[in-house]
């Protein structure tokens, strides 16, 4: 249980795929000029990761190492036109709002990335639990961007009106990258301050625990 | 920058100028642009200039404050922050609030220009490390951004279009032909368009030539620019804008026509003397110079006949991102560097 | 290596693995798309249902190709919904930026077989609209529900998006093209309208449903609105054209140049004044081909068209001739009344009198009537005698009593006060009242409408001058 709790907080926050681990930008740059299509693709990246996870892994020890990049990317590709039959008779007005990026999913790294790093070497639970973490820490990292985006860009948030004055850089992909970087740089401050405070409040048990086992040993 | 004492490689040669000498010389030498931007603009210009140099030095300072620590602490350290602030300002901030003020039409609106003052420090200069280490010119980011973002039209440079008749300009552009020709049926004399009188709707600083000459003539003299430099920029530009002109179909102008409403006309003045001349951003060795500059010509004239807008600020920045690459190339000759005579045997 | 090794081996392994995830991959993609397919016919009704603003059964509309050429725009499909029998048409409107189009879907909507009101209207694409982006939906929403029958939609009265002027008309010229089709449809008709031009020369760049003409003082006024020219938008010019075939004035009211700095560079249409047809033919030159078309390829000549706004300078010069070039076909159609006089009328002048030989066209049961009439200074009646009674079945009898000598002394005034009643708006007999409503009406409305035509062309014959 201990290791699914790490693999999710891992997947969500501390290997954060787009803030961290920087992987899938691609679609991360040409979709955060609106909130809602943002999230729909991040959605769709959760929905085909896990399921990509899963069967990777459960694939695992057929797939000989050799060939084991086609391989993924078969089942990766199958996995994406899949996802696409669906949304297409779905959910049309997601489909069409994604684009060509839809297709792109095949080749965005996260993808990719945790199946060679993750799903071939783990058990299918944690793999799905792996696939279903990154996909989500993918998705809130590209909807915050997007409501940023969208917000300074067309004073909007998930297509509700909210103000006149907008800022027309940040509807463009130049504004895109602006809001990446910048968000990039205030994750890692966050994190390090997380870090750094759990650090010290580790630091502060332990330096308590040993000077307390120390009082004991006197008093004994 | 807090040193006190400085390591380098002799020889050691002790020089009067600091980085806050040049700033002032600069400053006096916008200051002629400046005064007659506010005297031809009136109160729109006067806001303008002094919203976006506070902005400016606001921005410097509230970025200098929050990476020194000035909020660790629970806010002890804010007047020693301050202080130290104080002791290393440079006036650089000012100087591109002032230039990004000059080169705004006066028609932009005070939180526009704000937010463009704080785009430009924040993320050009104090991002990428502050005086010194800027990429590209702040100013002209600053201009590029807010023309991306609001609906600053690039002020359109009135004759850009085929021109008509001798000596005067007749409009090329529709948002200022209804301007210029109020009361102007010849259109604009050469003359005008010099002093920038009767000229309407064009960049605050850009107006008057001969002020930005007479601040060209003092940076000259006090050695703070080389007086060539902008003059390449301004007659590449001037020359091969011609030269475009007269492939224009039923063009009936001659070439000296073509070239001066060219080069009197729209930023390049300005652009030239203050923006590309900026020391971080342009080439360090004097064969880099003159290819940086006679580019930056190139482009513009290119640019402006294609797309009958104001390009000076994109092109300054994209042939910034070049500079490293000419650095590269053009290695400045090292100080009292002198080649060996080879041996005749 | 041995067969048995090679199966053994990795490779074999690889490929076989490989083969059998494809083959896998593949059934499966094949039964999702069987079962997961969106036919096209499911595309069309989503997209329709969007246009519309909600889910809809249509049919589609056969349509003869004369109804789908229009003016200014072009039918390109057409469905009727099935649940409420509107409309929905997929229209291209020509005249827009830089000589493009813009293609919308609108929708129409009918009742009792007559079009009620405009509904939604979607941009489907366009041809060059640079400006297509200033278009909002705000723009597209104000046509929804504004139909008016009496006042197409125009540029000229607030449908328009200022910086995208040429765009927003190529739009109202799709919609109002829209209504016109289905108009045309439900009435089952022919939807061109005729026009007094159409029988006259150099109409190709001549907008002949918005043009008009007028005689007045001796000279015909034409208010030409002519259509676009590749890049030049569409001109308004006044010209007027005198008895001896020339321009006496001419002036360019709207210049259509697509902005400066072509409409400085138009052609001076002063230059034209006092040129006759065959002289501004000669200007135009090489920029008319032989079937009626501008040349583009002339473009970069030397004549004194070419200046820079070829395609603008040569509306100008193009309007000149369309109204020289027809003075006489508008000078016949300059005649007042002449919906019941038939062409085979004469007449003769002699110094200020006209001597008519009226022949009318037949009204009802009566058949044509021929009448002399003569004229004089005064512009009243000095005779009438009727030559030729086409009243039928005995009814000259039921005549008004000397019906014709009852006009001598009259004016065009007088005797107008007297048919108005008959005639409706579209200048057609109706029946009514009045003074010559006896038992036989229609024979008194065609002797009286023979005294209205010579009374008021008198001033119009006199200046032209010579027998027709």
């Amino acid at each position: 249980m201990k290791n699914i709790k790490k693999i999710t907080l891992d997947g969500l926050i501390f290997n954060n795929p787009t803030f961290m681990l920087v992987l899938g930008t691609c679609p991360t740059l040409g979709l955060i000029s609106s909130a809602s299509s943002a999230l729909g693709m991040g959605l769709t990246v959760v929905f085909i990761l896990t399921l990509s996870n899963v069967i990777i892994s459960a694939l695992r020890k057929i797939i000989p190492n050799e060939v084991r990049i086609p391989a993924y990317i078969v089942i990766i590709a199958t996995l994406v036109t899949f996802a696409r039959m669906l949304l297409e008779k779905f959910l049309p007005d997601l489909y069409s709002s994604l684009g060509g990026f839809l297709a792109l999913i095949v080749v965005n790294c996260i993808i990719l990335g945790r199946a060679e790093a993750f799903a071939n070497k783990h058990n299918v639970l944690e793999s799905a639990v792996d696939g279903v973490a990154n996909g989500l820490g993918f998705t809130w990292a590209i909807t915050v961007m997007g409501i940023i985006c969208e917000f300074f860009g067309a004073g909007s948030v998930f297509g509700l009106k909210i103000m006149d004055f907008s800022i027309g850089v940040f509807a463009k992909p130049a504004g895109a990258f602006l809001v990446y970087g910048l968000c990039i740089a205030i994750f890692v401050q966050i994190m390090e301050s997380v870090q750094r405070a759990l650090r010290v409040k580790k630091a502060k048990l332990t330096r308590e625990s040993l000077l307390s086992a120390n009082e004991a040993k006197e008093v004994a | 920058m807090n040193n006190q004492i400085v390591i380098s490689t002799p020889p050691h040669v002790k020089c009067k100028s600091t980085t806050k000498s040049i700033m002032l010389d600069v400053l006096i030498s916008l200051a002629p642009a400046t005064v007659m931007a506010i005297v031809y603009f009136g109160l729109n210009a006067l806001w303008i200039v002094l919203t976006a140099v506070l902005g400016a030095v606001a921005t410097e300072f509230v970025y200098y404050f929050i990476a020194q620590g000035g909020f660790a602490n629970k806010c002890k350290n804010a007047l020693d922050v301050c202080k130290k602030w104080w002791k290393q300002f440079d006036y650089t901030s000012a100087i591109t609030g002032l230039i990004l003020a000059l080169i705004l039409p006066s028609t932009a609106i005070w939180y526009e220009v704000l937010i463009g003052a704080i785009f430009s420090i924040a993320i050009v200069k104090m991002l990428f490390g502050g005086t010194g280490k800027n990429l590209v010119n702040p100013a002209a980011m600053g201009r590029v951004f807010m023309f991306i973002s609001f609906a600053i039209a690039a002020p359109v440079v009135c004759n850009i279009a085929p021109i008509l008749g001798e000596g005067t300009i007749a409009t090329g552009a529709s948002a200022l032909s209804g301007n210029i020709l109020q009361g102007n049926e010849a259109g604009i004399s050469y003359l005008d368009l010099f002093l920038g009188t009767g000229v309407p709707a064009a960049a605050i600083g850009e107006t008057c030539k001969a002020a930005i000459i007479i601040g060209w003539i003092y940076l000259a003299v006090k050695k703070v620019i080389k007086w060539w430099q902008p003059l390449i920029y301004i007659a590449v530009a001037g020359l091969v804008g011609a030269l475009l002109a007269l492939t224009v179909e039923g063009q009936s102008v001659d070439f000296i026509n073509s070239f001066l409403s060219l080069t009197l006309s729209g930023g390049l003045i300005f652009g030239a003397v203050f923006m590309a001349t900026d020391y971080v951003t342009s080439p360090k060795a004097t064969l880099g110079q003159i290819i940086y500059f006679v580019v930056l010509g190139l482009l513009t004239a290119v640019l402006r006949h294609y797309t009958k807008l104001e390009v000076v600020s994109f092109v300054i920045v994209l042939v910034n991102l070049i500079v490293p690459l000419i650095d590269r190339y053009f290695i400045r000759k090292p100080f009292g560097y002198k080649r060996e005579k080879k041996e005749v045997k | 290596m041995s067969f048995k090794s090679f199966i053994k081996s990795a490779s074999f392994k690889s490929i076989i693995v490989l083969l059998c995830t494809l083959l896998i991959s593949g059934i499966f993609l094949t039964f999702a798309n069987a079962l997961l397919k969106v036919t096209d016919q499911e595309k069309f009704d989503r997209a329709i249902s969007k246009i519309y603003g909600g889910p809809v059964e249509t049919e589609k509309v056969t349509y003869d190709s004369k109804l789908a050429t229009l003016e200014t725009a072009n039918i390109l499909e057409a469905y009727t919904v099935k649940s409420d029998g509107n409309y929905i048409v997929k229209v291209e409107g020509t005249g827009g930026f830089s000589g493009g189009s813009v293609t919308c879907w609108v929708v129409v909507n009918v009742a009792n077989k007559a079009v009620t009101n405009v509904g939604n209207v979607v941009i489907d694409s366009n041809l060059n609209q640079s400006y297509i982006g200033r278009i909002t939906n705000e723009y597209l929403a104000s046509f929804n529900g504004n139909y008016n029958a009496n006042k197409p939609f125009s540029t000229e009265n607030g449908y328009v998006v200022s910086g995208a002027s040429f765009t927003s008309g190529a739009i109202c010229n799709a919609v109002n093209g829209a209504v016109t089709f289905v108009n045309a449809t439900l009435g089952g008709g022919v939807v061109e309208e005729t026009t007094p031009y159409d029988e006259f020369e150099y109409i190709q760049y001549i907008n002949k449903t918005k043009t008009t003409h007028s005689f007045a003082d001796g000279l015909m006024t034409y208010q030409v609105v002519t259509k676009g020219n590749n890049a030049a938008g569409a001109f308004n010019i006044t010209v007027s054209v005198g008895a001896d075939k020339t321009v006496s004035a001419i002036e360019v009211t709207k210049n259509g140049s697509t902005g400066e700095p072509f409409t400085s560079m138009t052609y001076d249409a002063s230059n034209l004044i006092g040129k006759s047809a065959e002289e501004i033919k000669a200007t135009i030159g090489n920029l008319l081909k032989d079937d009626g078309k501008y040349n583009i390829s002339a473009e970069n000549g030397s004549g004194s068209l070419n200046t820079g706004a070829t395609e603008s300078s040569f509306l100008v010069a193009y309007s000149a001739l369309f109204a020289t070039a027809n003075y006489d076909k508008a000078l016949a159609g300059a005649f007042a009344y002449t919906q019941y006089i038939d062409a085979a009328t004469t007449y003769t002048v002699e110094g200020d009198v006209i001597n008519y030989q009226i022949v009318t066209k037949k009204n009802g049961e009566a058949d044509k009537f021929s009448l002399n009439v003569t004229v004089g200074a005064e512009k009243t009646i000095t005779a009438m005698e009727i030559t030729v009674n086409g009243s039928t079945y005995g009814f000259d009898a039921n005549m008004k009593p000397n019906i014709a000598a009852s006009y001598v002394g009259k004016t065009a005034a007088e005797i107008e006060s007297i048919i108005t009643p008959y005639l409706n708006d579209k200048g057609k007999y109706k029946s009514a009242s009045g003074e010559i409503s006896t038992g036989a009406t229609m024979s008194n409305f065609l002797v009286t409408y023979a005294a209205l035509y010579a009374t008021a062309n008198y001033d119009l014959i006199l200046v032209v001058g010579g027998a027709n």
